[in-house]
């Protein structure tokens, strides 16, 4: 890190040195309309390198040649003008609104470059510099909120794992994600250098993502990169941050109770005082002499990993470690709440996010180069990652007709100790053990100290030296190692090394044809390892896996445009092959290690585990495109695709699909006045078809290689049926919209409604299993998504030292299963504990949640199995759709004077998901939940026959009444877990996620330096979940791991950073 | 510029001249095998087999060894107290049952999967594969009841199929287990892939017979003649008789993929959650049962129980005895059928007068059956065992005869849940008290169908239902009303 600050510094010097001028030119930019300073103007010297832009105040001042003699300024909806420099060195000049501004260019399909006006579908762009306000670290999180129809799928912040985003919804039974495109070259969303971003595309709908072809029906987010400027000075951009990051967000634990299990009994009996501690009762035949003087010492149930123990009121009792040999043996300590432990297992994360680039140009010449290094621990004590990106874009104009050019990136990954997620039984999800299976009194500290002296692992989790004196037996961990062990023995490396890169020929053969050929590559390579060390519950182990996968896309398109009077014409015809392989290579050690630590693979005791994974497929196509437009009035697109796709039957592998979509540009024909009101109007409608394929190899029945016995192999017929002739999917969609501005483009409209209809889908349809199959493969169904998008925008301030500009986004999404298959009318999506499941029904929208619910009898009283108190159930229970009712957020970046602040928040209605760690938190005594007092004003987790319990009513199901106190743990473990409505939990969420204040630095300041511009900013990722039901449980729903379930949640972090810009 | 256009539509034409459709076998998994000799399905439908004899805790299956109450359950007790109602049956129809159906059309339509140099004879490929489906499907429904069966297994044939009625399923599964003995050719090359028989096709006939003989008394309530029938045939064929021919599927301690199940849930996943129940020890150790050592780890020299049926939590390493090494070990094998199994049913069917002999020949094979047990768990010894008979509860007494070898067969079937269970349904012993703090205030007696059979398979189940009873644990089965 800090070399890398020093060789920046480095390289600002030499900047300095290298761009020393002879004469300075300053003066005021404004526009003519309103008089107004504009700020971020490019500057720049007519046939040189030079330039900068305006500053907040419209200022510039920048240093010329003494021969050049004029500046050009450009700025994005103002025409361009030229300028010559007056003696006086001094040069105010005001910019006149471009009338075409709102034939503002967007990248589409395929790369193509669009008057926005002109399509009949819609595209929703974000700016990079609105995208990394706060140093987001992947492209997903940075799209929160911004795009109308973007559903956040988060990942944990607390992890280095990517979100992921749905849009429009679900239009399968299955979710996918969106295909992401770098400058043309699909590739993964980590592959993109952030800082490098200049502007992202989001592509929603098959209307505009026809031309992608099958793997693009859940939309396509378009990346385009900076470029360096053919006729700009060189530049270079220095981007600095620096960031803390801390836990945000825990469940509500309760400091009142300790670990036990004595609030599951209904009475002391004799097991338990009645405070609830389990007592040592020394026995002569079983324990030393020495421990007589134990004897009726007030120990906990070590073993026990839940939280139903005494009240902590100081009292003197045994702790764990006071039953390992050694100085605390024997020593009673006093029980006190701790209400900080989790928050001091966990550490302050670090991060630094510093990127350069260097861009310029010449009239044949572009080139942009960048590198960026990430470095960022986790609030997990051991978990980091470092990595480099290198890349580079440039073209060449060899001669009039030919161009070449390239674009590619390099990246190499080195991840430690990434956490362990979900619901696992090894122990190594340390969140897990928190908020799921722990004892409330514990100290951190002293679980840091996981060694004894003599080198062995200790634990709190040990038995009950009741039962045995032997120290060999009741210290043996009962189920959780010490948690730092698992953090800093039991870890996983990951090292991945991606490569991203094109290279393109473009040749103009006459004003009306052009040739563009691209060969485009995208390869990842990945190694990693995973450890788990000996001296712990698990069987120590070492896991090697290696991985490959790439693809190459090999692409040719003959261009036309041609204009007749009011008429354009323009398309292209193409084709392209695609080829994706992936190879895995995984080995495991099985029974052990044959030496304490000795990881490798050779070290396994008994026959290591070895898998590969190995797959292949090409897909061929050919497609076409015609534009046609008429005055800047009425516009038509087609679009003609077909595939042949390797994973398909042979006989069904070619498909041919069509789209048409239309623009009317209405403001056009509007004069007068009105136009002062309308500044624009558009009306849009598309059709579209897509269709889609398999993954490889599911074509036939599988055989599922099985578990070799011995010299026999072994093998079985896979579980789902095929037929072998399974046929193209398709999907069929239909758009309309209308983009409305007013009042000179001061707020903007745009409104969008589709239905989607994918019909005879691929489905692996349930069937029941006594056929000899769980699924079957056919082309059936119907599942129908619509719904509409808004996204409004507007400049409510705008004068001379205050702009504010906000962004807003609205969608409604619902998806509907119209049809399965003949006779079947229900899609098993997934299942979670408890007979809990997600299913797709016909006639519901998708993503049913399906669970338990209390019986209750015909008057409507619960129904308990006897008079005990255990709740009866049903199961099969519709409990709703786990979809969100409709998604958005809000965009607002404001600049006064050379102040900037900018922010973002998105949100969340409806939705739910089930949660296991909730279940559990509860079910063990954990959560703040569980500690209330019953109606006679007793604590619930006193004794019922003290008077404490949880009073339930109701009957048995012969009827009889029931009407007691039943011991607190059976009411919220096994009672709460025969109602899955307490673990379902509403996903609603509004979150501030980004926060940046920024200061630009006065060019006065910054004396002779030769910087163009230089920002400071604060800035505040993931700030402030603002308001969600799941809130007091510990999540935010826009960061589950899966959107419908968690099973271990991470926790949430809030990172607070500095950032540095500096423009040279 | 035509010239261009030209060329590029040429290019168009070549490309579709050389037929984009052809892909060659990129679309052939090279990971994976494309076709599967019956040899190789066998041994993935053997890997199953150890399941039902002897569950482990996959798929709850050890509920069985909970009703009888061998085992009790530690931190977290649940499927103790009847929690689990639904039981899914995926794993065996798609499984093994699927994989046994495929042996046989490919023995059948003379597929070279089934050629008989590497898989065995044809007619032995299919004896085996019919006994070992019927012995699946025998198994499946003492569990549930009506089951699909004449329907299933048919892939696109039926995706859903009826469910049959137990006695019908009962009837064919004696017809089939008959035919299919008969077809063995002891002369012809036995099966291969076998890892529980190792091909030895007249053990097989003893499996196929054996299975019939202890099928037979599950009609001791309900169907009385057909019951004496198949008995009296199964013996005439010839069923297990002595401890040599006992047969267990074996474990193998170098391989993690066939480990014993409790191995893998006791010592792989440190699931200390199940110790030996006090009904087993408390009936066990007063009689100084030489089996209690082996059947319970031993702690501070004695074997402690762990109360059967409460809802307390307790933690189990060290406080109370897991289940003996000699069944957790990861090569301990499982004991799916034994002479003493077979000589306890002799004795029953003795005193029940299902065959000849009386409380004289009953109290023979009694004793007899006990001292084959002692010997199966290696601890008999004459005195001993002389003793072990001496207990006033032990010693032959015909006017509680039938719970006495009840009783008896029960600790012989130890960690055998579903074995012994099917007997308490049929005859009440040995006595169980049902759980204290169980979900329903009696023992169960049947399954519950998978969670999601009403949903994907609606009618067929809707229909079951009707037939049989409600879906609970508490709807008697046919052989059990």
């Amino acid at each position: 890190m800090k070399k890398l600050l020093q060789s920046l510094f480095l390289l600002l010097f030499i900047a300095f040195q290298a761009f020393a001028q002879e004469r300075t030119v300053t003066g005021t930019v404004t526009a003519q309309e309103d008089g107004l300073p504009l700020p971020g103007v490019s500057v720049k010297v007519k046939g040189g390198t030079e330039g900068t832009s305006t500053g907040a105040d419209g200022r510039f001042s920048l240093r010329i040649p003494s021969g050049a003699s004029t500046l050009v300024f450009t700025y994005i909806g103002f025409r361009t003008m030229e300028s010559s420099v007056p003696s006086s060195n001094n040069l105010n000049v005001s910019l006149v609104t471009d009338a075409t501004l709102l034939s503002e260019v967007i990248v589409t399909a395929l790369g193509e470059t669009r008057e926005r006006k002109s399509l009949g579908y819609s595209v929703q762009e974000v700016k990079g510099e609105n995208l990394t306000v706060a140093k987001s670290m992947d492209i997903s999180s940075s799209l929160a909120g911004k795009i109308a129809g973007v559903q956040l799928q988060g990942s944990p912040s607390s992890t280095f794992d990517n979100a992921n985003i749905i849009i429009r919804g679900i239009g399968g039974l299955d979710v996918s994600n969106p295909l992401y495109i770098v400058d043309g070259t699909p590739t993964l969303q980590e592959n993109v250098m952030m800082d490098n971003v200049e502007s992202i595309s989001v592509l929603k709908g098959p209307a505009a993502t026809a031309l992608y072809g099958n793997r693009a029906g859940a939309g396509v987010i378009v990346i385009t990169s900076k470029k360096g400027s053919r006729t700009g000075a060189p530049r270079i951009d220095v981007n600095l941050s620096s960031s803390l990051e801390d836990i945000s967000l825990l469940p509500s634990y309760q400091n009142q109770y300790a670990g036990g299990y004595s609030s599951n009994s209904t009475s002391p009996g004799s097991t338990y005082d009645s405070e609830g501690f389990y007592l040592f009762k020394y026995k002569s035949s079983t324990h030393p002499t020495s421990w007589a003087a134990f004897n009726n010492q007030r120990i906990i149930d070590y073993g026990a990993d839940e939280s139903w123990g005494p009240k902590m009121d100081g009292q003197p009792y045994r702790p764990y470690y006071s039953w390992y040999p050694g100085a605390d043996f024997g020593k009673l300590e006093s029980l006190t709440p701790q209400p900080n432990n989790i928050m001091d297992f966990f550490e302050v994360g670090k991060s630094f996010n510093n990127s350069i680039a260097v861009s310029g140009g010449s009239e044949d010449i572009t080139y942009r180069l960048s590198y960026n290094n990430l470095s960022r621990s986790l609030v997990l004590p051991g978990a980091n990652r470092n990595q480099h990106q290198i890349g580079f874009n440039g073209s060449y104009g060899i001669n009039s007709k030919l161009t070449v050019s390239t674009d590619i990136g390099y990246t190499t990954r080195n991840t430690k100790g990434q956490p362990t997620e979900g619901y696992n039984l090894d122990g190594l999800n340390v969140t897990q053990n928190f908020s799921q299976w722990f004892q409330r009194q514990l100290d951190m500290n002293k679980l840091r100290n996981y060694r004894n002296p003599d080198g062995s692992l200790n634990s709190w989790n040990i038995g009950d030296p009741n039962s045995t004196g032997d120290p060999s037996i009741y210290l043996q961990p009962q189920y959780w190692d010490s948690p730092f062990f698992i953090a800093e023995q039991n870890y996983g490396t990951d090292i991945r090394n991606r490569f991203v890169g094109n290279m393109g020929f473009k040749y103009k053969i006459n004003d009306i044809f052009n040739v563009t050929s691209f060969v485009r590559m995208n390869l990842n390579e990945g190694k990693g390892n995973f450890k788990v060390a000996n001296g712990g519950l698990q069987v120590p182990s070492y896991e090697t896996m290696q991985l490959s996968n790439n693809e190459m896309n090999y692409e040719a398109t003959l261009n036309f445009k041609k204009g007749f009077n009011n008429i354009s014409l323009d398309g292209f015809i193409g084709g392209n092959i695609r080829t994706n392989k992936a190879d895995q290579l995984t080995n495991r050690t099985t029974g052990g290690l044959t030496f304490p630590n000795f990881f490798d693979i050779s070290a396994s005791v008994t026959r290591p585990f070895t898998q590969t994974i190995y797959s292949a497929k090409e897909v061929r196509s050919i497609f076409g495109k015609a534009s046609f437009g008429y005055k800047a009035f009425l516009y038509l697109d087609a679009t003609l695709r077909n595939d042949w796709s390797s994973a398909l039957p042979v006989a069904n592998n070619s498909y041919l699909y069509p789209s048409v979509s239309t623009s009317i540009v209405f403001s056009e024909l509007l004069k007068g006045g009105i136009k002062d009101i309308i500044s624009f109007g558009k009306l849009r409608a598309a059709f579209a078809q897509v269709g889609s394929d398999l993954n490889p190899y599911q074509v036939d029945i599988a055989i599922d290689n099985g578990n070799i016995y011995g010299s026999n192999p072994s093998a079985g017929i896979g579980n789902q049926f095929r037929t072998g002739a399974v046929l193209p999917a398709l999907t069929n969609s239909i758009e309309v919209g209308t983009e409305i501005r007013f009042l000179k483009d001061r707020i903007g409209f745009d409104l969008t409604y589709y239905v989607d209809n994918n019909i005879n889908q691929i489905l692996g349809l349930n069937v029941a299993p006594a056929s000899g199959f769980t699924t079957a493969q056919i082309n059936a169904g119907n599942i129908q998504r619509k719904g509409w998008e808004l996204a409004i925008t507007g400049t409510p301030v705008r004068n001379k030292n205050f702009i504010w500009s906000s962004a807003f986004s609205f969608a409604k999404t619902e998806s509907l299963v119209k049809e399965l298959a003949e006779g079947l009318d229900t899609y098993l999506y997934g299942t979670q504990r408890n007979d809990f499941r997600i299913e797709n029904q016909v006639g519901q929208p998708w993503g049913q949640a399906i669970g338990r619910l209390p019986k209750l009898d015909a008057q409507g009283k619960t129904v308990y199995t006897s008079t005990a108190g255990t709740l009866d159930y049903t199961i099969n229970n519709n409990l709703g759709s786990v979809m969100p009712d409709f998604t958005g957020g809000l965009f607002n970046s404001m600049s006064y004077k050379g102040i900037d602040l900018t922010f973002s928040m998105d949100f969340q209605k409806g939705g739910q998901f089930y949660s296991l760690t909730k279940m559990y938190g509860d079910g063990t005594g954990l959560t703040a939940l569980t500690v209330q007092n019953n109606d006679k004003g007793n604590p619930e987790r006193m004794f019922p026959s003290l008077g404490g319990g949880v009073h339930i009513t109701g009957v048995t199901r012969t009827g009889a009444p029931v009407d007691t106190y039943i011991a607190a743990r059976r009411h919220y473990y096994t009672n709460g877990q025969r109602d899955t409505r307490n673990y379902l939990i509403d996903a609603s969420y509004l979150k501030l996620r980004e926060v940046r204040l920024g200061y630009t630095i006065p060019r006065s300041l910054l004396g002779n330096l030769k910087v163009n511009s230089a920002n400071i900013g604060v800035m505040v990722n993931n700030a402030w979940l603002i308001s969600a039901p799941a809130k007091e449980f510990g999540f935010d729903p826009s960061e589950l791991e899966v959107f419908w379930r968690e099973g271990g949640q991470l926790s949430s972090t809030r990172t607070f950073g500095l950032n540095l810009r500096v423009g040279l | 510029m035509k010239k261009i256009l030209g060329l590029f539509i040429g290019c168009a034409m070549l490309f579709s001249a050389c037929n984009p459709g052809d892909f060659g076998d990129i679309n052939v998994n090279p990971t994976a095998v494309s076709s599967v000799p019956n040899s190789a399905l066998l041994t993935n439908s053997l890997q199953q087999l150890p399941g039902t004899a002897f569950p482990g805790t996959a798929g709850n299956r050890h509920s069985a060894d909970m009703y009888v109450q061998y085992i009790s359950e530690g931190p977290y007790p649940g499927s103790s107290l009847y929690s689990d109602q639904n039981f899914d049956w995926s794993l065996h129809y798609t499984g093994p049952l699927y994989n046994l159906q495929t042996i046989i059309a490919n023995a059948n339509s003379g597929s070279p999967l089934a050629e008989a140099g590497v898989n065995g004879s044809k007619d032995n490929q299919v004896a085996v594969a019919r006994i070992l489906k019927a012995y699946f499907f025998w198994w499946l429904t003492d569990r549930y009841g009506d089951i699909p069966y004449s329907e299933a297994l048919k892939g696109d044939g039926n995706f859903s199929p009826k469910y049959d009625a137990q006695k019908d399923i009962y009837y064919d599964l004696f017809k089939e287990l008959k035919e299919a003995a008969a077809q063995i050719k002891t002369g012809e090359v036995g099966v291969k892939g076998d890892q529980f028989l190792d091909g030895d096709m007249a053990q097989w006939k003893k499996f196929a017979n054996t299975t019939r003989l202890l099928m037979s008394l599950r009609l001791m309530k309900n169907d009385n003649a057909k019951g004496k029938a198949e008995m009296a045939d199964a013996i005439t064929s010839g069923v297990i008789s002595s401890n040599a021919e006992n047969v267990f599927y074996r474990f193998l301690s170098s391989d993690p993929n066939n480990f014993n199940p409790w191995y893998d849930n006791y010592t792989t996943s440190l699931r200390n959650d199940y110790a030996i129940s006090t009904v087993m020890t408390s009936y066990m150790a007063p009689k100084n049962d030489l089996r209690l050592p082996v059947y319970g780890e031993v702690l501070s020299g004695r074997v402690v129980g762990l109360d059967y049926g409460l809802n307390t939590a307790k933690n189990i390493p060290g406080a109370y005895s897991r289940i003996g090494d000699k069944f957790r070990g990861a090569g301990s094998p499982a004991l799916v059928y034994s002479y003493a199994q077979v000589l306890f049913t002799f004795a029953e069917a003795a005193k029940q007068g299902w065959i000849a002999g009386g409380d004289a020949l009953a109290s023979t094979h009694y004793a007899n059956a006990i001292k084959a047990s002692l010997e199966t768990y290696g601890v008999y010894s004459a005195p001993t065992y002389a003793t072990y008979m001496g207990n006033a509860d032990v010693t032959y007494n015909a006017a509680t005869a039938l719970e006495q070898i009840m009783t008896q067969k029960w600790v012989h079937l130890y960690l055998n849940g579903f074995e012994a269970w099917s007997d308490w349904r049929r005859t009440g012993f040995p006595m169980l008290t049902p759980a204290i703090n169980g979900n329903i205030p009696t023992i169960p007696r049947r399954m519950g169908y998978p969670t999601n059979e009403k949903s994907i398979n609606g009618k067929s189940y809707t229909e079951a239902v009707a037939r049989q009873g409600a879906d609970n644990l508490t709807t008697r089965i046919w052989w059990d009303k």
